[in-house]
């Protein structure tokens, strides 16, 4: 398992472009978006309250943070439709490795990408931006492993669906823009009608949103609901990975 | 003479995709350092055979067993004693030759000191030391056929299964491999090689099985195989040869020289059902007969002869001369 892990995450390496669109494009655009909310009119919370300009980035950077997260769906689900094209997936399947070991191996590499695509972004937006971190900053660890799970688990789902790149970019579209346009990544929360925010909470996005939003915005974040959100992204990570695993096997 | 333990053995082995049966009870077994060859046209079910025995693909009746174990679902420990070549190439383009072979290796869970040595031990074999850091997706045809085939061999398999393993490569290359597979069965690997190159097979296999519709239609080491195939008698004639044709069996192809005017005859002889010995006794009951016709016409026999068939005459007349397209 963790050959696979370390070959796949060689390549992601070498992959400069992926990298580039993980990494680059989410911090460019939190600092473009940042410097424009300054201008903004009167803009409001998740919780109805007016941002100050320096707190826009305590919305923007995990707003874009979930949104881009689920970018790797894209980058995954590729890796995945790659190895079937080159072959080397049939090759690992009659290597001495389950099919467990396998799916993990694959998924870990993605794991780590996604969480250090996470880190860099909460970095930048306190060391760039000036984003406060809240009053309990390690509390954006959890939250941010476990989005990163939900994210990788998610993309492994759909590279068992999808059989071609044409159809993996169709639904990583659809997982990134529609998802995170009626979760909140795209307007604050606070902004959506109250039943798309009670529908939105079908999606990982929307919860990892929430969790984000008492670590970093509330005075005293709520522990049972920070949990109980990464509960609930635990349990979107096992649904995707079972469905991405009896898919797999499926296609076995 | 005591027979030699089969190092794999595959028995009554059957698998249906839908309504379509791939694979018909199909049975043979390799002995080690034994090259058996699987012969059959596109579509034969020699692929389909291939990934039932190396775990891709779950039989739906009969039994694959490796020294006398029976390799059943996903036992991932047998897998370490298997090297598979498949078709398609099954190679990372964006890494090394020797990144490859240290990735396999790692995933075969060879210890990282004897897989340094053993990496460069099988790039000298499949000639690629020279390359070994050279991105592959910039190797010749060869060179990843070469590569593919390495990977199949890293972890030292008791057992080697060579799914067609030369398709699109260049003369050496091809040459080259296939002095690879004789010098792995000399040092006591079983292998299993899947083609429809004819020649290849012929030069490199000890024994070999002709599958068509996924069953086997004959067995036997390249001799006896031959000699079970269709005869021909072949004869010459010069004067007198007008009597002669009219006389001839309808099945017989005439076919006279402009040049000197002599009449060349080709006679296919039936021999179904009889035994190797009783087909040379009706080989040479038919030649007989066939002089007594010559003499009796009053033609002058130039020559005579009964051609061995080929194997590729063996395979058309077993496998029909239809297109296949997989």
């Amino acid at each position: 398992m963790w050959a696979i892990t370390l070959k796949d995450l060689k390549l992601l390496m070498r992959d400069r472009r992926a990298l580039s669109l993980l990494i680059a494009l989410p911090l460019a655009l939190v600092g473009i978006l940042g410097s424009a909310s300054k201008h903004m009119v009167n803009p409001t919370a998740s919780d109805g309250g007016p941002i100050e300009p320096l707190r826009a980035y305590a919305v923007l950077v995990p707003a874009y943070t979930v949104m881009f997260t689920f970018f790797l769906v894209n980058v995954m689900a590729r890796s995945i439709i790659q190895e079937r094209e080159w072959g080397t997936l049939r090759r690992l399947r009659t290597s001495p490795i389950t099919p467990f070991a396998l799916l993990w191996g694959k998924t870990i590499p993605f794991w780590i990408l996604s969480c250090a695509q996470g880190a860099v972004l909460f970095l930048a937006g306190r060391y760039l931006f000036g984003m406060p971190w809240g009053s309990a900053p390690w509390l954006l660890i959890p939250v941010l492993c476990c989005t990163s799970l939900a994210a990788t688990a998610l993309g492994l789902w759909v590279a068992t669906i999808a059989k071609t790149e044409s159809q993996v970019s169709a639904y990583s579209n659809f997982v990134v823009i529609v998802l995170a346009g009626v979760s909140g990544c795209l307007v604050p929360r606070g902004w959506l009608p109250d039943w798309l925010q009670t529908a939105s909470l079908l999606t990982p996005h929307a919860w990892a949103l929430m969790a984000y939003d008492q670590v970093l915005r509330a005075a005293q974040p709520q522990i049972g609901l920070l949990f109980g959100s990464c509960g609930v992204l635990l349990g979107f990570t096992l649904i995707f990975f079972l469905g991405g695993r009896s898919r797999f096997q499926e296609l076995q | 003479m005591q027979m030699p333990i089969p190092l794999l053995e595959v028995s009554h082995l059957q698998k249906r995709f839908g309504k379509a049966v791939v694979v018909n009870d199909l049975s043979f077994s390799v002995t080690a350092g034994e090259i058996f060859g699987l012969l059959g046209p596109n579509g034969a079910g020699k692929s389909t055979t291939m990934q039932m025995i190396v775990g891709l693909l779950e039989p739906d009746g009969g039994t694959i067993t490796l020294e006398g174990m029976p390799l059943c679902g996903r036992d991932t420990e047998r897998f370490r004693e298997i090297g598979f070549v498949p078709q398609d190439l099954a190679i990372y383009p964006e890494m090394s030759a020797e990144e490859n072979l240290q990735f396999f290796g790692d995933l075969f869970g060879i210890p990282r000191v004897p897989l340094r040595s053993r990496i460069a031990e099988v790039m000298d074999w499949i000639g690629l030391s020279r390359s070994s850091h050279q991105r592959c997706g910039s190797f010749s045809g060869g060179m990843k056929r070469r590569l593919n085939f390495g990977i199949g061999i890293l972890h030292q398999p008791k057992i080697l299964i060579l799914d067609e393993p030369t398709v699109g490569v260049d003369p050496q290359s091809r040459a080259h491999l296939l002095d690879c597979v004789r010098e792995l069965a000399a040092t006591g690997v079983g292998v299993v090689y899947a083609s429809h190159y004819l020649e290849e097979v012929e030069a490199l296999c000890s024994r070999l099985s002709i599958v068509d519709h996924g069953k086997i239609l004959l067995t036997g080491t390249m001799d006896e195989l031959c000699h079970s195939g269709p005869r021909r008698i072949e004869l010459s004639v010069t004067r007198g040869s007008e009597q002669l044709q009219r006389r001839l069996p309808t099945e017989a192809r005439c076919h006279r020289s402009l040049i000197d005017n002599v009449l060349k005859i080709d006679m296919p002889i039936d021999l179904t059902d009889t035994t190797r010995n009783g087909t040379e006794d009706r080989l040479l009951e038919k030649v007989s007969e066939l002089i007594s016709l010559v003499r009796d016409s009053g033609a002058e026999l130039r020559e005579i002869h009964t051609p061995q068939p080929s194997l590729e005459q063996l395979f058309l007349s077993l496998t029909g001369r239809t297109l296949r397209d997989g």
